[in-house]
C-alpha cells in the first residue's frame, strides 16, 4: 500500500464511547498505527450498542466509530499493566485519552509522568471541561456540553422549546478537533523534536463555533434569548427567504429551499410555471419576501406539498436554486446517486468476523494521498495482544498468557 | 514571539462563506493566512449582524469572528492581469483554500495542475457542496440544504412530525466541511514533509455532513431500522422520555436520570432535600430493569422538581452529585460562566481603527508549546495590499496605484 500521511504514526488510544473514538478513527483512517487499550472487565461500552441483538458485539456503533485499529487489554490500575503502559509509551507518538480530568493523573500518566517517560511524547487529553477552572470535576456527554455552549438552545422554533440536536454533534466534532490536534502536533514535532500537551476541554470547542453570537451579544449587548430567536428554519443573516424546511408528498417528508438574492428568486419563479402567486410585487424585492415571510411560507408550501421531494429537488435545481430533500438514513444509503457515484459508503472487510455485509463511510474528501482503502474491522478486545505485547514488546506467549490469567490483560 | 504550529505555512484563502472556518484554525495557530477578495469585498463582509447595527464591509461581526489572524488582499483574478498576479503569489505558498464553485477557477487558468507547476508541493483544497466530481457536483448548496440532504436535519427537531425538522445552530454544515478540510490540509503536511509531495484535496460538505451523524447510520447499517426525531434529545428507533425541562427562572436543564445504584441513591437524597421525592423510595423503583418500566412516572417527579429550581441550581446541584445535567444557555451566556473565566475562554481582540477593543470566543484547544491565540482582528478590506504588493512582491507604488485604477486590485 501507499504511504499514508500518518504511517509510522504509533497512537495510543486510551479513548472510549464516541468522542476520542471518532478522534482516533481519523488518525487511523489516515495511517495512524492505533492501538485502543481497553479494559478487561468492561471495555467499551459501546461494544454493547449492537442495534441487533442477533449480531457479534464487535458490530454496530463500535464498528463504525473503531474499525482500522488494533485492540489490547491492559488493566492500568495493576503495578504490572502501569509498567506494560511505560513501555508501550517510549515507543509510541502519541497519547490520547477522553477520561475525566484526574484519571490518567491518579493513574501516574499526567504529562509530566508521560513526558518523563517519552520526552517528545504528544499527548492530547479531551475531557468535557478540561484540566483547569472550578468545575474542573464536572462530568459531561454531548448534550450537556451542546446545552452548555448554546447550541442546543439555538436550534428551535420561536416561542417553542427548545431542540437542540437530535444526536451529540459534539461527540462527533471535539473528535475531529482531538485529531487536528495530534495532527498539528506531529507537524510541529517533525519540525522541532518537541512534543506537547493539549488540553481539549470539549465544552470550549463548542463555544468555538458559536463565536457569531458572542460578538452580537459582547458587541452590541444582543442576546439570543430574546422574542422571536431563534429563528427556526428562517435565516437572519445572510437573510434570505424563502428559507425553510416544507412538508411534501408522503409520510414525513421535507424539502429544505434556500433563496436569498431577487436574482435566485426569479430562479425560483421559473420553476413554478403553472403558479401565479408568486407574480405578487410584495415577492419582488428580498426586503418584500422578508416582510411578507409568513404568507410566502405558506404558498411555497402550497406548491411542495403537491409534490414528492424528489420532484420539488429536481424542479429547484433545474432552475439554478438551492434545494434539497431532507434524507432519512435509509435514503442515503441506499438512494442517494452523489454518495453512490463518490464511492463514499463502502463495505468493510469482515472475513475476521463472521461473514455478511458491513457498510461503512468513508472520509468525505479524495486526494490521491488519500487512497479508497480496505478498512479493516474494528478489534475484539484484546485481539491484538499477541501482536503488541508479543512482537511490539518481546514478551513470550506464556508471559502473555500469565497476564491475562491474573487480570493484568 | 511564542512558537507556533504554523510559523513556516503560507496560506491563500479564496473563499466566500463556505471555506472561511477553514482559513481561521490556520490562522490561529500561526499560519500567514492571505485572504484573497475580489476588489469590492469578499461576501461574507455583508454578512450581520453589525456593529452598532451599522452595515459596512469592515463591521460585519460575522466577518469579524471568521476572520482572525488573517490578512487581507484585493484582486481580481477574473482579468488576465490578476491572474498573473495571483500566479506569482501561488508561487510563495503552501497551502490554497478555495470554495468557488467546481470548474470556475480552471476555467481561469488557476486549477490544482497549473498551479502546482508553479509550486512544486503545493496543497490546494477545493470545499464545495458535492465534489469536484457526480451527478450533483453542480448542483447549488447552503448550510441548510447540505444539513437537509446529509441528513443532520432528519433527526433534528420535535416529537410532533407535524412540525419541519429544525436547523441547528448557524453555519453547522460550513463547520463541518471545514473541519474535514482541515484535516484532510494538515495530513497533506505532514505527508510533505516525508516526501516533499504536493496534494489536491476534493472535500464534499454533503458526504461532511452524512459522515456527521452519530448514531443514524449505524442503526441503519446494522439493524436496517431508521432513527426518527425527538423533542431536545437523540433521535431514536423507539420512543424514549423528555430529558429537557423548563425551571423556575424559564431557563431549561438538560437532565438524565441516573441508572448506576449509587447515582440513583444520590438523586433521590437531592429530591429528599427538596421534600420531592413523592414516592420514589418505593421498593419497585429500586431495581434499575423495574425503573425503565416506571421512567414515565419518575420523569413526571422529575419535572416538579425541576420546575421549583432555577436552572443553574440544578446544573451545579447536579453536577456535584456527579449527574451529566446542563443548562441549556443562550450562547452568549457563555461569557459569564466562571470556569470558562478562569480558563481564559473569551479573549480581548484590540480593534485599533475604532480605538476599541471586544471579547471573542477563544480556543478551542489549549497546546502547551505552541498557544492558539488571535494575532490580530480581521482584516479591513485589502488591509495589506500595500504589504503584500509593495513589500513582498516588489510592486512600487506607484504601480498599485495603476493595479487600483485599474481594478486589478
Amino acid at each position: 500500500m501507499s504511504r499514508l500521511p500518518l504511517s509510522g504514526v504509533r497512537v495510543l488510544d486510551l479513548t472510549w464511547v464516541v468522542s476520542g473514538p471518532q478522534a482516533t478513527r481519523l488518525l487511523a483512517d489516515l495511517g495512524a498505527e492505533v492501538i485502543k487499550i481497553e479494559g478487561r472487565n468492561r471495555g467499551d461500552q459501546v461494544r454493547r450498542m449492537t442495534f441487533n441483538p442477533r449480531v457479534f458485539a464487535t458490530r454496530g456503533m463500535f464498528v463504525y466509530f473503531n474499525r482500522n485499529k488494533l485492540g489490547v487489554s491492559l488493566n492500568l490500575a495493576t503495578p504490572e499493566g502501569k509498567e506494560v503502559f511505560r513501555q508501550l509509551v517510549t515507543l509510541s507518538d502519541v497519547v490520547i485519552e477522553n477520561f475525566s480530568a484526574h484519571v490518567m493523573e491518579r493513574w501516574g500518566f499526567d504529562y509530566a509522568g508521560l513526558q518523563a517517560i517519552n520526552p517528545a511524547i504528544i499527548y492530547v487529553s479531551m475531557p468535557g471541561f478540561g484540566h483547569s477552572g472550578p468545575n474542573v470535576d464536572y462530568q459531561s456527554n454531548g448534550p450537556t456540553i451542546q446545552a452548555l455552549s448554546g447550541q442546543t438552545f439555538a436550534c428551535g422554533f420561536p416561542d417553542m422549546p427548545p431542540a437542540g440536536w437530535g444526536y451529540s454533534y459534539m461527540d462527533h466534532t471535539a473528535g475531529y478537533y482531538g485529531a487536528m490536534a495530534v495532527l498539528q502536533a506531529v507537524y510541529y514535532r517533525n519540525r522541532t523534536g518537541l512534543g506537547q500537551f493539549i488540553d481539549l476541554a470539549q465544552l470550549e470547542t463548542a463555544c468555538s463555533l458559536m463565536g457569531v453570537y458572542i460578538l452580537d451579544y459582547t458587541v452590541n449587548s444582543r442576546s439570543l434569548r430574546r422574542p422571536g430567536m431563534p429563528a427556526g428554519n428562517r435565516s437572519t443573516h445572510p437573510a434570505a427567504a424563502p428559507h425553510g424546511v416544507y412538508r411534501c408528498q408522503g409520510e414525513d417528508r421535507w424539502v429544505a429551499i434556500a433563496v436569498s438574492t431577487d436574482e435566485e428568486w426569479q430562479r425560483f419563479r421559473t420553476a413554478l410555471a403553472d403558479e401565479v402567486w408568486h407574480q405578487d410585487p410584495s415577492f419582488a424585492t428580498l426586503w418584500g419576501r422578508l416582510q411578507h415571510q409568513d404568507a410566502l411560507d405558506r404558498h411555497v408550501e402550497s406548491w411542495t406539498s403537491r409534490r414528492t421531494q424528489q420532484e420539488v429537488m429536481r424542479l429547484l435545481q433545474a432552475a439554478g436554486v438551492a434545494a434539497g430533500m431532507v434524507q432519512d438514513p435509509a435514503q442515503r444509503a441506499e438512494e442517494d446517486p452523489q454518495l453512490q457515484a463518490r464511492g463514499h459508503i463502502v463495505d468493510l472487510r469482515m472475513e475476521e468476523a463472521e461473514g455478511g455485509r458491513v457498510r461503512v463511510d468513508s472520509l468525505p474528501m479524495t486526494a490521491a494521498a488519500l487512497p479508497h482503502q480496505e478498512y479493516r474491522p474494528a478489534p475484539d478486545l484484546g485481539q491484538h495482544n499477541g501482536d503488541i505485547y508479543g512482537q511490539l514488546l518481546g514478551m513470550a506467549a506464556g508471559e502473555v498468557d500469565d497476564y491475562v490469567k491474573q487480570g493484568i490483560f | 514571539m511564542e512558537p507556533s504550529v504554523f510559523s513556516d505555512v503560507r496560506v491563500l484563502e479564496l473563499t466566500g462563506i463556505l471555506g472561511q472556518q477553514c482559513g481561521k484554525l490556520f490562522a490561529d495557530m500561526g499560519a500567514d493566512v492571505i485572504r484573497v477578495e475580489p476588489p469590492g469585498g469578499a461576501e461574507s463582509r455583508r454578512i450581520g449582524p453589525f456593529l452598532s447595527d451599522v452595515p459596512h464591509r469592515d463591521r460585519s461581526l460575522s466577518f469579524w469572528h471568521y476572520n482572525t489572524s488573517k490578512r487581507s488582499i484585493t484582486l481580481d483574478l477574473a482579468c488576465p492581469t490578476g491572474a498573473a498576479i495571483f500566479r506569482r503569489l501561488v508561487a510563495t505558498t503552501d497551502v490554497l483554500v478555495e470554495d468557488q464553485p467546481p470548474g470556475a477557477l480552471p476555467a481561469l487558468g488557476l486549477g490544482y495542475e497549473q498551479l502546482q507547476a508553479l509550486r512544486p508541493g503545493l496543497i490546494m483544497v477545493s470545499i464545495t457542496p458535492f465534489g469536484q466530481t457526480g451527478p450533483y457536483r453542480d448542483l447549488k448548496s447552503s448550510d441548510l440544504v447540505s444539513l437537509a440532504l446529509g441528513g443532520p436535519l432528519w433527526s433534528c427537531g420535535y416529537d410532533d412530525h407535524g412540525l419541519p425538522p429544525a436547523r441547528p445552530y448557524t453555519d453547522a454544515a460550513y463547520h463541518i466541511a471545514c473541519h474535514y478540510a482541515f484535516v484532510g490540509v494538515v495530513a497533506a503536511l505532514v505527508l510533505r514533509q516525508a516526501t516533499g509531495q504536493g496534494q489536491y484535496l476534493d472535500v464534499s460538505m454533503h458526504e461532511a455532513c452524512h459522515d456527521t451523524t452519530e448514531g443514524a447510520m449505524p442503526t441503519y447499517y446494522f439493524g436496517g431500522q431508521r432513527v426518527q426525531r425527538q423533542t431536545g434529545r437523540h433521535a431514536a428507533v423507539t420512543a424514549t422520555q423528555p430529558v429537557l425541562f423548563p425551571c423556575r427562572d424559564g431557563k431549561w436543564i438538560f437532565t438524565r436520570v441516573p441508572v448506576e445504584p449509587n447515582a440513583w441513591e444520590q438523586f433521590l437524597d437531592w429530591l429528599d432535600e427538596a421534600g420531592m421525592a413523592v414516592d420514589l423510595r418505593d421498593q419497585r423503583f429500586s431495581d434499575p430493569a423495574r425503573r425503565q418500566q416506571e421512567i414515565a412516572h419518575i420523569t413526571e417527579v422529575l419535572a416538579s422538581f425541576c420546575a421549583t429550581h432555577t436552572a443553574d441550581e440544578l446544573y451545579h446541584g447536579a453536577q456535584r452529585r456527579g449527574m451529566v445535567w446542563a443548562t441549556v444557555r443562550s450562547p452568549d451566556e457563555v461569557v459569564h460562566d466562571q470556569h470558562l473565566k478562569a480558563r481564559g475562554f473569551v479573549v480581548s481582540v484590540e480593534h485599533p481603527e475604532l480605538g476599541r477593543s471586544f471579547q471573542y470566543a477563544g480556543a478551542p484547544y489549549q497546546f502547551s508549546e505552541t498557544p492558539w491565540a488571535i494575532r490580530k482582528r480581521a482584516p479591513l478590506l485589502g488591509e495589506h495590499n500595500q504589504e503584500v504588493y509593495c513589500r513582498e512582491m516588489g510592486f512600487t507604488p506607484a504601480e498599485l496605484v495603476a493595479l487600483s485604477e485599474a481594478g486589478v486590485v
